[in-house]
C-alpha cells in the first residue's frame, strides 16, 4: 500500500503506577490505519485495547510513543490544540445509554455537535439533525424523544448519527455492538459498512467477537499483555494464523457447525500487565514454547500478509 | 406413546409467568413446557427479553413477586415445586437444584472468604461443620480446578473472573444436586476461559449425571454443549429438537433469522449477514390475534395473521409453532 495512513502509532506506551509496581497497559504498539479501512483491534479483557484507544483520544496519559492523524501529532499535546483534531476523530462505546444524556432529546443531542462545530448554524440545524437521523435509518418524527424511550439498537444508531455529525474522518468504536442482541448487531453491523462507503471513513474497531471481526474488518491487530502479537490482513489472519496465542484463540471459539476437529482449551489465565511473564508473554500458556520463548522477546516478524510476534516466524 | 422408562430430572408443564403493576400486565412467559432427562444439556435460547431468564428464575421460584404471578406445573423428580412455601424452597435450593448466574461478583458476598461462602451451605444443607466441611470444600474446589488450601482464604476481588464462576459453580456442586440451571454463566468471560468452564460442565455432567438447563444467547455455545434446544421468542416457545438438527435444518423461521444474523467465524468474510427488521412485540395482557414472529419475519405469508399458530410435533418427533409447511423450510 503506498497510500498515505490516516493514523500512525508509533511505539506507543501507556503505563501505570498501581501500588508502586508498573502496569504495562499499552506497551510499545506500532500501526497504520488507511482512509476507508477497517482495522479490529483484538484480544482478551486486560490486553490493553481499550486503554490504547482512549490514549488516542487524550483520555488516557501517554508514557512514551506518539500517534499521528494524517501526519500531524495528536498525543501529548495541550487540550486545546486537541480541540483541532476532535471533530476528525470520534469515539463511540459499548453501552449507548450511558453515552447519551437522559435529559436531552435526541435533536439537542445531536445539534450541539453540529452547533459546537460550526457544521450548522441556527437555522438549518434541524435539516441537519433529521439529514443524520436518515443516514443511520432512524424515523425523523421520533427526534423530539427522550434516549429511555428507544431500544438498545435505536440508541447505538443515535450514539453513531453524533458521531457522524462533526464529518469525522476516523471512529474509534469500543465494543459498539458487545450489548446487543445477534439479530440488532447484523442491523448496526451493516450500517457501520454502508456509513463507511458512503464517507469513506476508517474505523478502528474494538472488540472481543472475532465473528464480527472477520465479518467487518479488513485487517486484525491481535493485542496480548499490552503488545500487538499478529497484525494480518483479515482473512490470512482467519486462514492460517501465524501466532500461537491467535491460534489458541480461534480454538476456542464455539462454531455453530462443529468442525469436527478436537478443541483444546488453553490452560492458565491472561497475566497481569503489572507482573508480564519473561522474554515472549505468551510462553507460559504457548503449547508450541521452547527454550528461547522465556528468555527472549521475540520481535514482530513478517508473514505473508502481516506480522507475528513469535520465534518460530522468524 | 410408550411409557417413558426413566424418570426427568425436571419437567415443566405449562408455565406462564406475569408481571402485574398497576399500570400494565405482562405476560412474560406463555405456557413453557420442557424436559430434562438424568444427564441431559439442554439449552435455552432467545433474545433478550424472549422470558427465557424468567423461565429459569420461576423453575427455583426466584421471580420478583408479588408482581410476578407463575402458574403451571414445575415438577423436579417426584416433587412439585410451584406453590411450594418458601421455607420449603429454601431446602431445594442449593440442595437438589442449584443455579449459576452471569455475573459471578454479584452472586458473591464481597465481606466472606470463600471457605465462608461455601461453609455456609453445607452447614444449612447438610449439618456439616469443621473438619468435615473443610473436606468437602477441597474436593468441589479441586473438581472445578482451583485445588489448593490458599484459595479457600481468598476473597471474591481476589479471584479473576474465570476464578470467581469456578467458585460459584463449586457452590452450585457442594449438595451434589440433581439439576443445576446456568444463566449465560460464560458471557462475561474471555473465550478461552469460556472454553474451560463448557469442558468444565461437560466434564461435571459425564462424572455426576448432572442435568443442566443453559441459558444462552449464543448459538456457538449451544451447539458446543447441548444435546437438545429449547428457541423462545415472546414468552414462548418456537422451536424444540435436538441441537444438531435444529441448528443445521431449523423448522421455524426465527430460529433460521437467528442463524443468519450472527457472524460466522469459520465463514469467509464472516459469512453474509442478514439482520433481522424491527423489533420483538411488548408482550401485553391480550392475547396474541397473529403469530408472535409474523411482523418480523421473511417467509410471513396469508395464513399467519389468523392467530396463534399451535405447537405441533414433527414426524421426527421436533417442535414448532409454525404453519409453514415443514419441506418448504427444508429447501432453505
Amino acid at each position: 500500500m503506498s497510500r498515505e495512513p490516516l493514523l500512525a502509532v508509533e511505539d506507543l506506551r501507556v503505563h501505570f503506577n498501581v501500588g508502586g509496581s508498573t502496569l504495562r497497559a499499552v506497551d510499545g504498539v506500532d500501526f497504520q490505519l488507511f482512509p476507508g479501512e477497517t482495522l479490529a483491534l483484538v484480544g482478551e479483557s486486560g490486553c490493553g485495547k481499550s486503554t490504547l484507544a482512549k490514549a488516542l483520544v487524550g483520555l488516557n496519559p501517554i508514557t512514551s510513543g506518539q500517534a499521528k492523524l494524517h501526519g500531524d501529532v495528536i498525543t501529548g499535546i495541550s487540550r486545546q490544540a486537541r480541540r483541532r483534531y476532535r471533530s476528525e476523530l470520534q469515539l463511540i462505546f459499548q453501552d449507548p445509554y450511558a453515552s447519551l444524556n437522559p435529559r436531552f432529546t435526541i435533536a439537542e443531542t445531536l445539534g450541539e455537535p453540529l452547533l459546537l462545530h460550526g457544521k450548522a448554524t441556527r437555522q438549518n440545524v434541524d435539516a441537519k439533525v433529521c439529514e443524520l437521523l436518515g443516514q443511520v435509518g432512524l424515523d425523523v418524527e421520533l427526534r423530539q424523544r427522550y434516549p429511555h424511550e428507544f431500544s438498545g439498537g435505536q440508541r447505538q444508531r443515535i450514539s453513531i448519527a453524533r458521531a457522524l455529525a462533526v464529518e469525522p474522518r476516523l471512529l474509534l468504536c469500543d465494543e459498539v455492538t458487545s450489548a446487543l442482541d445477534v439479530s440488532i448487531q447484523a442491523q448496526i453491523l451493516d450500517l457501520l459498512r454502508s456509513v463507511q462507503q458512503q464517507r469513506g471513513l476508517s474505523y478502528l474497531f474494538i472488540t472481543h467477537d472475532l465473528g464480527v471481526v472477520r465479518y467487518i474488518a479488513h485487517r486484525v491487530a491481535v493485542m496480548y499483555v499490552g503488545q500487538i502479537v499478529e497484525l494480518r490482513d483479515t482473512e490470512s489472519l482467519f486462514e492460517a494464523p501465524a501466532h500461537p496465542y491467535t491460534k489458541a484463540l480461534l480454538s476456542s471459539i464455539p462454531r455453530v457447525l462443529a468442525s469436527g476437529e478436537k478443541r483444546k482449551p488453553l490452560s492458565g489465565e491472561v497475566p497481569s500487565a503489572a507482573r508480564p511473564p519473561s522474554g515472549c508473554r505468551f510462553h507460559p500458556r504457548c503449547p508450541e514454547a521452547f527454550e528461547r520463548c522465556p528468555g527472549e522477546m521475540p520481535r514482530l516478524y513478517r508473514v505473508s500478509n502481516g506480522k507475528s510476534r513469535c520465534f518460530l516466524n522468524e | 406413546m410408550s411409557e417413558r422408562v426413566t424418570q426427568d430430572a425436571l419437567r415443566v408443564r405449562d408455565l406462564s409467568v406475569s408481571f402485574v403493576t398497576r399500570e400494565r400486565t405482562v405476560r412474560a412467559v406463555e405456557r413453557v413446557s420442557f424436559e430434562l432427562a438424568p444427564g441431559e444439556i439442554v439449552g435455552l435460547v432467545g433474545e433478550s427479553g424472549c422470558g427465557k431468564s424468567v423461565t429459569s428464575l420461576s423453575i427455583l421460584g426466584l421471580h420478583e413477586k408479588p408482581t410476578g404471578r407463575a402458574s403451571g406445573s414445575i415438577r423436579l423428580g417426584e416433587q412439585e415445586l410451584l406453590g411450594l412455601p418458601n421455607r420449603e424452597l429454601r431446602r431445594v435450593r442449593g440442595n437438589r437444584i442449584s443455579m449459576i448466574f452471569q455475573d459471578p461478583l454479584s452472586s458473591l458476598n464481597p465481606y466472606l472468604r470463600v471457605e465462608e461462602q461455601l461453609g455456609e451451605v453445607l452447614e444449612l444443607h447438610l449439618g456439616l461443620k469443621g473438619q468435615a466441611a473443610r473436606q468437602r470444600m477441597l474436593e468441589s474446589l479441586k473438581q472445578v480446578g482451583m485445588p489448593g488450601e490458599e484459595r479457600l482464604r481468598a476473597y471474591p476481588h481476589q479471584l479473576s473472573g474465570g476464578m470467581r464462576q469456578r467458585v460459584c459453580i463449586a457452590m452450585a456442586l457442594l449438595c451434589n444436586p440433581e439439576v443445576l440451571i446456568a444463566d449465560e454463566p460464560t458471557t462475561m468471560l474471555d473465550v478461552t476461559i469460556q472454553s474451560q468452564i463448557l469442558e468444565l460442565l461437560r466434564d461435571l455432567r459425564r462424572q455426576r449425571g448432572m442435568s443442566i438447563l443453559f441459558i444462552t444467547h449464543d448459538l456457538g455455545v449451544v451447539a458446543e454443549l447441548c444435546d437438545r434446544v429449547v428457541v423462545m421468542y415472546a414468552g414462548r416457545i418456537v422451536e424444540q429438537g435436538p441441537t444438531t438438527d435444529l441448528l443445521s435444518n431449523p423448522l421455524h423461521p426465527y430460529t433460521e433469522a437467528l442463524l443468519r444474523s450472527t457472524p460466522r467465524v469459520e465463514v469467509k468474510g464472516g459469512g453474509e449477514l442478514f439482520p433481522i427488521a424491527g423489533l420483538p412485540p411488548r408482550l401485553s395482557e391480550e392475547k396474541l390475534t397473529e403469530c408472535a414472529f409474523a411482523p418480523r419475519c421473511a417467509r410471513v405469508r396469508e395464513g399467519c395473521r389468523d392467530g396463534e399458530p399451535a405447537l405441533s410435533t414433527t414426524p421426527d418427533g421436533r417442535l414448532r409453532r409454525c404453519i409453514i409447511p415443514i419441506s418448504e423450510m427444508r429447501r432453505a
